[in-house]
């Protein structure tokens, strides 16, 4: 599933460090979302979804 | 942005990452001993290696979903290289030797088995970490 993660992070010139710590993962959890290697669950697409205050479907894309 | 810098989940996430590469270095250290090409006694120490790693990555395992993913993936194809060594290769094994008519040994020793499911778990954990499967 493709996702904006490391856009809208970027645009909020956060690191994946700092991103990581208002979702409470890891770096790495982070890091593999933004890569498509993990699909985040559905109460941690909320979070970043509230977190950068947009729609969960905004910023993750499953029709690919 | 402020920071919350007590140590949390994410910090277990760390130290689970760091231990399965201990866990994958005590593998190659069985494996060595396992082949002759180190000496005898190596194997006490991947061994236990390997076994506190196991451990610690077990109760460190929930520390986020990605981590739970990681060790779910290790930990399926750890069950399945155990049974396999135990089971389903012996059974192939002794089929084999019933249409060839050999009664050779027993290829698959059952001491093996650990050693078995612990590389399953590794590559199995490490694929899933760098190809995300």
């Amino acid at each position: 599933m493709k996702n904006r993660l490391k856009v809208l992070r970027a645009e909020r010139d956060w690191s994946q460090a700092e991103l990581a710590v208002q979702l409470d993962v890891s770096r790495q959890a982070v890091n593999a979302i933004e890569t498509g290697k993990h699909d985040p669950s559905l109460p941690l697409a909320f979070r970043i979804a509230r977190l950068f205050d947009m729609p969960i479907e905004e910023i993750f894309d499953d029709e690919t | 942005m402020s920071y919350d810098t007590k140590a949390g989940p994410r910090d277990y996430g760390k130290m689970h990452l760091f231990l399965s590469y201990v866990a994958a270095a005590s593998l190659v250290l069985l494996l060595l001993e396992a082949f002759g090409i180190i000496a005898d006694g190596y194997s006490l120490i991947g061994t236990t290696l390997g076994g506190l790693s196991i451990i610690v990555m077990y109760g460190t395992r929930n520390s986020d979903e990605w981590i739970a993913s990681l060790w779910s993936a290790g930990a399926n194809a750890g069950f399945i290289g155990a049974m396999a060594w135990l089971v389903f290769f012996p059974f192939i094994e002794g089929f084999y030797d019933g249409l060839t008519g050999l009664d050779s040994h027993q290829d698959f020793p059952s001491g093996s088995a650990a050693i078995a499911a612990l590389a399953c778990f590794v590559i199995a954990f490490n694929l899933k970490r760098i190809r995300g499967y």
